[in-house]
């Protein structure tokens, strides 16, 4: 368990959501203003720590056959958990989140790591994963939601600074409203992931090797 | 039976509120499979089934068990919290056994659909749909009629984006935005042709 | 993946797994026990958030459902607040459609904190002005009966709108005089009263004639008057007179009404006698919502376009225009007598 290593992992190369693809649902859907995108990013952290700590902890005694159908059930029972302390004592984030907490049961990401990583390494190394990986999630959420929100509604902070309403850095009338709907979040994601492609490739300068999955 | 009100969920669920293009649930397998048309069919009428049916499985799971006014006549002691895991559950078995039964009669779509099948199960639109049933609180045709419609925007959806990426792998871009990138502004564009069914309304 | 247990059998497999379901379960069911009242309160304060961001606005206790054991049928429930504020909800009988229900805030000081309209088919564009919240203002603070001004109160009608008007004061006077009415027992939804629609349709002269209270025989009198359109006049005892009159103008030509007017020349009620009048628009001259318009009125009656209080008919003006000239014939028939 090398936490530097598994930080840099979690955060840039092996980022969930631009390099590992995975996770795209959510990013886009809740990412308009910055209290959803960091309520959604920690608690899926918190989710897919859990769930790691928990299926490395009986990996030795999880029979191969029934691998995912365990891992859905433990994973499952860590999002209701979450769900529920939101709805209880979050309930603003619970609305806003909307059906989307639930849906981090079907996250690819929580069962892509489960699948490839809790399964054959330790609960330390599987924690650390986790929370590296959950923050990787989160810092693409927090971009998306500072751009989309920026050129979107002309504000910083939306739903956390400023009793809710955010900071309004120009007036709303001169915002690009089409950023807060779908189409915005496609393209918002589109130019972070190419962003993050161009990064990446430059650091491999003289290699011809494409991280890009397909 | 509300014909109008029926009429409206399909309208609803194909293209005002498309399940790719306006509430982002299935987004992996969208652009997952949709390199080549045929795959993309495929995928788009195994999700449609497996939508219809996790509909139709749930909604009485949901409505004499888990919210039962027989068995918790105390709406507070009611099993609503075990939705989510009972559900995701459910889709997983019926994917399952979809795919038993496929390899048993039909094993040439088996082997066409291979590992997509499985993956079916962490489609959001599944469980999405599913969970919305409950939310707005459909009656059985009802869900059963949101969940067919819904699988059939999936399907529209990824039949168009799938005819345009076939010709996107012979279109130039700047190098970083090759692969998902270009693929994803595409969908966005399409996402704002699709937003312009947003102020649809045939029953006034 | 390596599979480090080859033979595991069915019994293993069902075993782990369901150890694995159980577990599961049992944190989900202690979670539950945790939140499960927590969530149940943010619900009940979403509610009554809901039911007092106009009507208190600001208010932070508990609502709770409370008996009405009084005797006004236009009570619909009554809410009351854990610091003796109440919430009511009205359907008064006063309305322009018949279908108007309004919920009324009222203080532990017993001033009101504001209304709401929740259901309103009143006129669009002049009733439904009721729910504006500059109109809705004026009937914060006050205690007691209110009125418009027009009935010697201090709420300004909505002007073309004064039944709508009547029928808001109607409604919170009601209030007030309805928490008076409430026991402290625990609510027991048998006890509510089917919800009473006012009657469309009933007409005054059915009601208990145009002179409410007066149950005798009127005594025709002589008419000395040249006006060709007063058919007869009687008395009713010493609180008035009821004069039968036949209007010119009205849509059919067959309109007669009958109209009460007291000792000091004021209508204290009409009637529809005969009329040929259309039935779903000119026929509403029957209502007694839109009748009770006439009462207190004198001198020469007219509806809002010629200048006068009364709120005609949507789409049906000659109607209108020919009762208010034979309410203001009756009433220049009663002066004549001296």
């Amino acid at each position: 368990m090398d936490f530097k290593k598994q930080l840099k992992e979690g955060l840039i190369t092996q980022n969930p959501v631009t390099v590992q693809l995975l996770g795209m649902c959510s990013t886009m859907a809740i990412t308009t203003s910055l209290f959803n995108g960091l309520g959604m990013g920690l608690s899926v952290l918190v989710i897919l720590t859990m769930s790691n700590i928990f299926i490395s902890a009986l990996r030795k005694v999880i029979p191969s056959k029934i691998r995912i159908a365990c891992f859905i059930v433990v994973i499952a029972t860590f999002v209701t958990v979450v769900d529920l302390f939101l709805q209880a004592y979050l309930e603003e984030l619970a609305a806003n989140l909307g059906v989307f907490i639930p849906l981090i049961v079907v996250n690819c990401i929580i069962l892509a790591r489960a699948e490839s990583f809790c399964y054959k390494n330790s609960v330390p190394a599987a924690a650390v994963d986790g929370i590296c990986q959950g923050l990787g999630y989160t810092l693409v959420l927090v971009i998306m939601c500072l751009i989309r929100e920026f050129i979107g509604k002309g504000s910083f902070g939306g739903g956390i600074l400023n009793g809710g309403k955010g900071i309004q850095i120009f007036p709303a009338e001169f915002a690009v409203g089409g950023m807060a709907l779908p189409v915005g979040g496609f393209l918002t994601l589109a130019c972070v992931i190419a962003a993050m492609q161009y990064f990446l490739n430059r650091s491999k300068k003289g290699t011809k090797k494409e991280e890009v999955a397909g | 039976m509300d014909v109008q009100k029926l009429i409206t969920i399909a309208l609803g669920a194909i293209l005002i509120n498309n399940f790719i293009f306006s509430q982002f649930l299935g987004i992996c397998p969208f652009m997952g499979v949709s390199k080549s048309s045929e795959t993309a069919v495929g995928m788009g009428l195994a999700v449609t089934f497996v939508m219809g049916l996790a509909s139709a499985v749930c909604y009485p799971i949901n409505k004499y068990i888990l919210v039962s006014e027989v068995i918790f006549p105390n709406a507070v002691d009611n099993l609503k919290f075990m939705q989510t895991i009972v559900f995701i559950l459910v889709i997983a078995s019926l994917v399952q056994f979809i795919e038993m039964f496929l390899q048993k009669t039909m094993p040439s779509l088996y082997t066409a659909l291979g590992v997509y099948l499985p993956l079916i199960t962490t489609n959001c639109a599944v469980l999405g749909v599913v969970l919305q049933n409950v939310q707005n609180d459909y009656s059985f045709i009802e869900s059963v009629v949101y969940g067919v419609t819904g699988g059939l925007g999936f399907l529209l959806a990824i039949y168009l984006f799938s005819a345009i990426r076939e010709k996107l792998q012979f279109s130039e871009n700047p190098k970083s935005f090759d692969g998902f990138p270009i693929a994803l502004v595409t969908a966005g564009l399409l996402a704002l042709c699709f937003g312009g069914f947003s102020g649809l309304n045939i029953f006034g | 993946m390596n599979e480090t247990k080859k033979e595991a059998g069915v019994i293993q497999l069902t075993v782990t797994l369901f150890a694995i379901c159980a577990v599961c379960a049992l944190i989900l069911g202690l979670t539950n026990m945790i939140t499960a009242p927590v969530i149940l309160q943010n619900q009940e304060r979403k509610k009554t958030e809901a039911i007092t961001a106009d009507v208190m606005p600001g208010y932070t206790g508990v609502l709770s459902q409370v008996n009405y054991i009084g005797s006004d049928t236009t009570i619909r429930s009554i809410l009351k607040g854990d610091d003796g504020s109440f919430v009511v909800e009205v359907s008064p009988k006063t309305s322009y459609s018949g279908n108007l229900t309004l919920m009324v805030g009222i203080d532990p000081n017993r001033a009101i904190t504001g209304i709401s309209v929740t259901q309103s088919g009143e006129s669009s564009g002049l009733g439904a002005r009721a729910s504006e919240p500059e109109w809705r203002a004026q009937f914060v603070g006050k205690t007691g009966e209110v009125k418009i001004t027009k009935d010697g109160g201090e709420i300004e009608a909505i002007s073309g709108a004064s039944i709508t008007s009547r029928g808001v004061c109607e409604a919170v006077t009601s209030a007030f005089a309805a928490i008076d009415n409430v026991s402290d027992g625990p609510f027991d939804p048998s006890l509510v009263p089917p919800s009473e629609q006012p009657g469309v349709g009933d007409d005054l002269v059915e009601m208990g004639g145009v002179i409410p209270g007066f149950d005798g025989e009127a005594t025709p009198v002589e008419y000395t008057g040249d006006d060709d359109t007063v058919l007869s006049i009687s008395k009713a005892g010493d609180m008035g007179y009821i004069v039968e009159v036949a209007p010119t103008g009205s849509f059919s030509g067959t309109l007669t009404i009958q109209v009460g007017v007291d000792t000091n020349g004021k209508v204290t009620g009409i009637g529809i006698i005969e009329s040929g009048e259309t039935p779903s628009l000119g026929g509403r001259a029957s209502e007694p919502e839109w009748q009770a318009q006439f009462v207190g009125q004198s001198g020469t009656v007219a509806v809002t376009v010629d200048g006068g209080e009364i709120e005609a008919i949507a789409g049906a003006t000659l109607t209108s225009t020919a009762v208010c000239a034979g309410v203001t014939s009756a009433l220049a028939a009663v002066a004549s007598l001296g």
